[in-house]
This record gives structure tokens, C-alpha cells and sequence, in this order.
């Protein structure tokens, strides 16, 4: 029995489907995150799963239910909003306490469970404040701690971290996926920002005009890109068009700028090649078969990373990031090779 | 360039502050100098400043009876219009801003409608369409009309206190377990609380104030405080008036006071809390 499961959902605005035959499972304690640019359906799947979008087609299960019947107050889905919308007239405590009021829960149960949730989110002699008294990354976590008050049988969590400013973002990530980690509710984050995805999520499952384009561990769309717009949006690419022709030790890809290169996959036909820049060695490391002649055109310092401009014989211009402590780089003019490994040289198919 | 811009801030600067002077001035001035002169002792409007002071148009208040039964039912009036119209006011602003349908900007301007009409023309209509329906008490009558021009007032109030609270608060409550109604109960009500306040507010003070609607719906037993003034004028002015400008003064200014105290002014005049 999964934790939530979507077959085939479809919600439409008009004649827009804003999801477009959704289906995704999420396993029991499992975080996933939908992640996708902004109008990808991502957050009206999750509205549809809160129960705040009537779908017009396909069915939602949590925990094998199927929710179809269940209005948003009747479903136990904890839910944290990307304003957090706290309810300003209120405290702290009597924030994360409304879910268990609402239940009928009494107040010497509703007590221990309170101060429970304040030590876990760390907001421990917070109780009486306003949330207007609060800072962004402390609202945040009441929000969190409020969803989690009624222990619900799914978190939804909308754009976590958007409105916290970039250094406490990455502090919340950390402590947002130890505490995820430790009530192991079955979670689902709607998010644009791959990061955010991948530093908190177990897999992501990327979304792209209302429907999935790939599911899988941030490591596998990483490493194994379905589509170019999966390899675009998650990282970034160095793509070459050319042709697929089988070589002596095996696939090789030719192409356009000049460079003939190995590659990993085959099975594609009519595709274009994609390498990450890191992939990109100078000088190149054992392992690398495929080498790429190039001119030093730049070198800028970033502190741990220099990021070299090097251009290729069509006159194209590349620019791979360099290790700064990896020893002394051939200064601008200078002839060299880069070397790639063939299983990082990967054909994908044209949108 | 710079320096003539800067001349011209600072030219700016002054003029909005001599205006912002003017504009307090005015208003004050004649408050000022009815507070003077309603503890003149001469018994005619003789030349500013009084020279004798004492407490007869006080007196003089106090012991005529059209003034005290005006004052009375202005009171019951005001506070019977209030009501009315903040329950109603407030339940048709919910009702604008909580759904989308055909014709609800055209509503909301209906609802609006009677600030733009003349009073008289209200006042006029009221008398017609009260006799229609056969209410000649003229009590019930002047609450219709005060309900009818004081209700854009509640509309508008709520209406901009619920434009602030964020959709997603309410459903947060949602939620979290909360039916619809609860969580209008718990969430919406009380973050609209200082627009429904504000417009009971401005809705007890334009009733208590009324005269042209008024002059339509009472009749000569049943007469509110400024009618009573205003007959009073008529037939001999005196500085009574002055006297009870004074006390009308002293008692808004007890009840911004207390506002303040109680909500907090800048929240009934300002933001409103729902800001967070």
C-alpha cells in the first residue's frame, strides 16, 4: 500500500489541462518532490491532493483510500503553504494547536503534544508569541509544526524554502530534511528549485506541462537525463549536434563542431549529445577515451572553481569548470586536449 | 540640474506643508471657537473672544426637553441603524468577496450606490416607499433611511478588510480539520474584525449626524438631536448650539480615545491587523 498514489489524474482550467494524465506513487514514509517551472501543473496536482481542486478525471488514494469523496478538512493531509499562512490573530500555541482543537482533543493531550513539536522544530518558549513577532525561518517552522500537530497521513509542503533568503534556505534545508526524516510522515514537495529537490526529496519526479517527464533518485536524472528538457532543467548540459555512426571500439557520435566522441548509449536515433561540464577534464584522467582539441581562450577565478573558456576548432566556445587546487592551468592561446569518459557522453532524443 | 531639483524638493516640502497647516487649521478653528463660545455669558453673538464666561447654554441645553428626547432618540436610532447595517453590511461583503458570479461588480456598486445619491433624494424616496409598504412610524422609518446610507460605509470597511486576508489562511483551517463555516468563524471574522469595527463606527457617527434624510422621516414628536438644532435655530439662535458642538466634540474624542485603547486606531483607520 503506497502513501499517495495518482492515476492518471487530469484537472482542467477551460480548455487548459493544467495536469494532464498525472500518475505517481509515493511509498509509505517516502519524500518526493515535484519539481518543474512555474505553470507545470505542480502545484495544482498538489492542491488536487489537499482536496482544494475538484480533478476531473483519474483517482487519488492516500494510504490506499481513495480521497475522491473527502472534502480538505476530512482528509488528516498536513499542509504547509508557501506563505506559511499562519493565522496572524493567534499564538504560536494556539497555531500549531487549532488541527488538534478541531478534532476534539482535549487540552491535557493537546499540551505534551505541543511542547513536543516546538523541541523538534526548535521553537522551544515560543508558545505565547504572535507569528507577526517572528522571523521568516522561525514562521516557517510553526507552519511545519502545525501541519504536523494532527499527525497527518500525508505533508504537503508548497515551495518550502522560496521565501527565506538564500543562507537560511540552506540551513532550513538540512534541518527541514532531519526533521522529515525523524516523523517519517509520507511527504510530498512541490518546488521549482532543483536543489531544494534534491537536498530534500528521496526521489523527485520532474514535471513539465501537466505531465511527469522523469522519476527517479536526483543522482539518476542527474546522470541519466530522459529528455533535453530534463537535462536543461536539472543542471546544465553542453550539447552537440551531429550523427551516430558505429566506430571501431564501439557507438561514437560526430559531431557538427568537429570532435568525434564515444558514447554511452546507442539506442537513441535522431538525438543530440549531452555532456555535464564538470564531466570535461583538463587535462584529461585516465578513463577519459573521448578527447576534444581545444585553444585556452579564458581562465576566471571563482575561489574553489576556475572556469575556463575554451574554444573549439568551429570557433565555439566551452566553458568547463576547473577544480582551483587541480595545479596550474595552460594560460590563454594555449593548444590542449579535454578528456571525457565515454559513459558520460550520453544521446538524447529532440524534444 | 541637481541643485534646482533640489530647490524644487524643498519648494515641494514647504508648499505640502503649509497646505497640510492649512487644512488642520481649518478644521479646528471652528471647533475651537464654538468651545469659546459655548461658555460665552452675554445672551447674544457678540465679538470673539468672550469677555464674561458661564455654564447657561449648558443649562440652557439640559433643560429644554425637544433637545433631550432628540438627543434620546438619536441615540436609539443611531444604534438601531448600526447594527442593522454592519450585520447586513458585513454579511454582503462576505457574500462579494468570497464568490465569483454574473453581475457581482454591478451588486457591489448597487451596494455603493447610496453615497453618490443626494441625501434628500434618499430621504425623499424613503418617505415615498414607507408609506408604500405601510410604515408610518416614524421611528421605524428613520432607521430605514439611516440603514440605507450608512450601509455603503459597513460594505466598504469589510469589504477592504477582507480583501486583505490571504486565501491561504483560510485554508490553512481548512485544512487542518476545520469546515468551511468554522473556519469562518475562527479565522475570517476575527481578521475582519477592525473593518467591521471601523464601519459600525463610521455608520453610528453619519446616523447620529443625519439631518437632510431625517427632515424627510421624522414627524413633529419624533425629532433627532440635529432636527431639534435645527428647529432651534429657526425660531431663536442662541449658543446652545455652541454648547452641544462642544459636548459632540468631547464625546468623539472619548471615543477615539478608547479605540485607540481598545484596537488600536492605526488598525481601524490604517492596514488593519490581517496584515501579520
Amino acid at each position: 500500500m503506497s502513501g499517495l498514489a495518482l492515476r492518471d489524474v487530469v484537472k482542467r482550467f477551460g480548455a487548459h489541462a493544467a495536469v494532464d494524465g498525472l500518475s505517481l506513487e509515493v511509498a509509505r514514509g517516502e519524500i518526493v518532490a515535484l519539481l518543474g517551472p512555474s505553470g507545470c501543473g505542480k502545484t495544482t496536482t498538489l492542491r488536487a491532493v489537499a482536496g482544494f481542486e475538484p480533478i476531473d478525471r483519474g483517482a487519488i488514494a492516500i494510504l490506499g483510500e481513495d480521497v475522491a469523496g473527502l472534502p480538505p478538512y476530512r482528509r488528516d493531509i498536513g499542509l504547509v503553504f508557501q506563505d506559511y499562512a499562519l493565522f496572524p490573530h493567534m499564538t504560536v500555541a494556539a497555531n500549531i494547536e487549532y488541527g488538534l482543537r478541531q478534532r476534539g482533543i482535549g487540552r491535557t493531550e493537546r499540551e505534551p503534544r505541543r511542547s513536543t513539536l516546538l523541541r523538534l522544530t526548535r521553537l522551544e518558549g515560543l508558545d505565547e508569541r504572535r507569528p507577526g513577532q517572528l522571523s521568516g525561518g522561525q514562521q516557517q517552522r510553526v507552519a511545519l509544526a502545525r501541519a504536523l500537530a494532527i499527525t497527518p497521513k500525508l505533508l504537503l509542503l508548497d515551495e518550502p524554502l522560496s521565501n527565506l533568503d538564500a543562507k537560511l534556505r540552506e540551513a532550513l534545508r538540512v534541518e527541514l530534511r532531519a526533521i522529515l526524516r525523524e516523523v517519517g510522515t509520507t511527504t510530498l514537495v512541490v518546488t521549482h528549485d532543483q536543489t531544494e529537490a534534491m537536498g530534500l526529496a528521496d526521489r523527485i519526479a520532474l514535471m513539465n506541462h501537466g505531465r511527469l517527464v522523469q522519476v527517479g533518485t536526483a543522482r539518476a536524472l542527474y546522470e541519466q537525463p530522459a529528455t533535453r528538457f530534463a537535462a536543461d532543467f536539472i543542471g546544465q548540459s553542453i550539447w552537440f549536434s551531429g550523427k551516430l555512426r558505429r566506430g571501431a571500439g564501439g557507438p561514437e557520435f560526430v559531431t557538427d563542431d568537429g570532435p568525434v566522441l564515444p558514447v554511452a548509449n546507442s539506442d537513441v536515433q535522431g538525438g543530440s549529445l549531452s555532456i555535464r561540464p564538470e564531466y570535461l577534464h583538463l587535462p584529461p584522467r585516465p578513463g577519459d577515451t573521448g578527447r576534444i582539441a581545444v585553444t585556452v581562450a579564458e581562465v576566471a577565478f571563482f575561489g574553489a572553481e576556475l572556469s575556463v573558456a575554451c574554444r573549439l576548432k568551429s570557433g565555439r566556445e566551452l566553458r568547463i569548470p576547473v577544480r582551483s587546487d587541480s595545479g596550474a592551468i595552460p594560460p590563454g592561446g594555449t593548444q590542449v586536449e579535454l578528456g571525457v569518459a565515454a559513459e558520460r557522453c550520453r544521446i538524447i532524443a529532440d524534444d | 540640474m541637481t541643485g534646482a531639483r533640489a530647490a524644487l524638493d524643498l519648494t515641494a516640502g514647504a508648499i505640502f506643508r503649509v497646505l497640510i497647516g492649512a487644512a488642520v487649521l481649518f478644521l479646528v478653528i471652528p471647533v475651537v471657537v464654538s468651545f469659546f463660545l459655548s461658555f460665552d455669558d452675554r445672551s447674544f453673538l457678540g465679538a470673539f473672544p468672550p469677555t464674561h464666561f458661564s455654564l447657561r447654554w449648558y443649562r440652557s441645553f439640559f433643560d429644554n426637553p425637544a433637545y433631550l428626547d432628540g438627543l434620546v432618540n438619536s441615540l436609539e436610532i443611531a444604534a438601531f441603524a448600526t447594527v442593522i447595517s454592519t450585520v447586513a453590511g458585513a454579511a454582503a461583503a462576505y457574500a462579494l468577496s468570497a464568490s465569483r458570479f454574473p453581475g457581482r461588480d454591478a451588486l457591489e456598486t448597487l451596494f455603493l450606490s447610496p453615497k453618490f445619491v443626494p441625501t434628500v433624494v434618499v430621504g425623499f424616496s424613503m418617505l415615498g416607499f414607507a408609506s408604500a409598504i405601510g410604515v408610518f412610524d416614524p421611528f421605524t422609518r428613520l432607521i430605514m433611511g439611516h440603514v440605507i446610507i450608512t450601509i455603503p460605509f459597513t460594505v466598504r470597511a469589510t469589504l477592504a478588510a477582507l480583501v486583505g486576508i490571504r486565501r491561504s489562511v483560510v485554508e490553512a483551517a481548512i485544512s487542518l480539520g476545520a469546515p468551511p463555516w468554522r473556519a469562518f468563524l475562527d479565522v475570517t471574522l476575527p481578521l475582519a474584525r477592525t473593518g467591521v469595527v471601523a464601519g459600525a463606527l463610521m455608520a453610528f457617527v453619519l446616523s447620529f449626524d443625519e439631518v437632510a434624510v431625517s427632515l424627510f422621516l421624522a414627524d413633529a414628536f419624533t425629532q433627532t438631536l440635529p432636527i431639534a438644532l435645527v428647529a432651534e435655530m429657526r425660531a431663536n439662535l442662541n449658543l446652545t448650539v455652541a454648547a452641544v458642538s462642544t459636548i459632540f466634540a468631547a464625546g468623539t474624542i472619548v471615543v477615539v480615545l478608547f479605540l485607540d485603547r481598545a484596537v488600536g486606531l492605526d488598525r481601524v483607520v490604517g492596514q488593519g491587523m490581517y496584515r501579520g
